[in-house]
């Protein structure tokens, strides 16, 4: 019971505002904050006049991938993550900054996320779901093309669920009551990591394929920033 | 009153007070009651619920909770109001983060309007086409701006 109603509560993958503690969400920021300085560098120094409307296109379409919920087995509903795309078009930097802006609109025009969590959500997905798709693109790079972008955005899900998971896994143990009771998520690791690995490897699946048909169109107009 | 039974009667007086509670006064008795409750289900955008968040019931004209506890597994809070009025239902995080609820009841325990928070989901969408305009908004203002820094000085 408690893993099914955690599932259904995780299956967004970002994280909302209320479950997850400040002795996690300051230290987030505090690292998120430069990264953001550095990135948003970098994409000044990069940004041209043809660039520049490509990246709004796929940044909105990586905030639509984030809101269209897709139904799962079980009963519950996910989405899909659109950073994975973005990083192998423009960048991690470049990725890291357009996805922080869907995340920060999710929290703020959507309701989905939160402003606190903010930062956690962008260091897990939009960091991390960042590099590790670029890392994995040029790591598989000798397997060939599809199966590179198949396995990388798809590795950059896993992976940006798992740090999700396990930041929430370990609210409990970070924030809890005189008596134990935990003051914000209550369920531990046991519970997170199938809750939000299982229904992402099938969402997971489903974004490399489509990201895949995106990527081959970005690659024929020649679009692409990142070489494998 | 002889001593012998004042001393009877005091001692049997201390079993008393000691022997009653020792044997009854943890027990906890109940009975299932069938009735009208109100159940009120919360979603956030998107459609996830706030599971296990904490919440309040005031009841018409009260500042101490009539009821408090977590939000159910299924997202749910259920009381039963015992008088009319507008009872308020306040859900919120650790971090304060939350919406208060007044349902208007009358005297059967029908809820009469709803305000505060949002009624359902109905916005969403609305929502995720306006942020899709402020994104490409965004970037065309940011284009926009490139631009007219490029532009070349005027001539002398």
């Amino acid at each position: 019971m408690a893993r099914a109603t955690a599932s259904r509560a995780l299956i967004g993958m970002h994280i909302p505002d209320g479950l997850i503690s400040p002795q996690t969400y300051l230290p987030a920021l505090a690292l998120a904050a430069p990264l953001w300085v550095i990135a948003g560098r970098r994409l000044r120094d990069r940004l041209g006049d043809e660039m520049l409307p490509r990246l709004a296109v796929f940044t909105a379409l990586a905030f639509l991938l984030s809101t269209v919920m897709l139904p799962l087995p079980g009963g519950t509903s996910g989405h899909a993550v659109g950073v994975g795309l973005l990083a192998l078009v423009f960048g991690p930097w470049t990725a890291f900054m357009a996805y922080s802006l869907v995340l920060l609109l999710q929290a703020v025009v959507v309701g989905a996320g939160g402003i606190t969590a903010l930062p956690v959500n962008a260091l897990a997905i939009g960091f991390v779901g960042a590099w590790t798709a670029v890392a994995l693109y040029r790591g598989l790079g000798l397997l060939g093309e599809a199966p590179a972008v198949l396995l990388a955005v798809w590795g950059a899900v896993m992976t940006s669920a798992l740090i999700l998971a396990l930041v929430l896994g370990l609210q409990p143990w970070l924030a809890h009551a005189p008596d134990g009771t935990p003051r914000f998520f209550p369920f531990g690791p046991a519970v997170t990591l199938p809750a939000l690995l299982i229904p992402h490897a099938l969402i997971g699946a489903g974004e490399a394929a489509l990201t895949l048909l995106i990527f081959r169109h970005a690659r024929r107009r020649r679009w692409l920033a990142v070489r494998g | 009153m002889p001593q012998r039974l004042r001393r009877f009667l005091s001692a049997l007086a201390a079993i008393g007070c000691v022997s009653v509670p020792a044997a009854h006064g943890h027990a906890l008795l109940h009975e299932v009651l069938d009735g009208e409750v109100l159940i009120v289900r919360l979603t956030v955008a998107g459609g996830d619920s706030p599971w296990f968040e904490p919440y309040e019931v005031f009841a018409p004209g009260e500042e101490t909770a009539f009821q408090s506890g977590r939000v159910n597994a299924l997202g749910e809070v259920t009381f039963r109001p015992d008088r009319p009025g507008p009872w308020k239902l306040r859900v919120f995080s650790e971090d304060g983060h939350g919406a208060t609820i007044t349902l208007e009841v009358d005297t059967a325990g029908e809820v009469l309007a709803v305000q505060g928070a949002h009624g359902d989901a109905h916005g969403h969408w609305s929502r995720v086409f306006a942020a899709l305009g402020y994104i490409l908004g965004a970037f065309g203002l940011l284009m926009i701006w490139r631009q007219w820094r490029a532009r070349p000085p005027p001539a002398p």
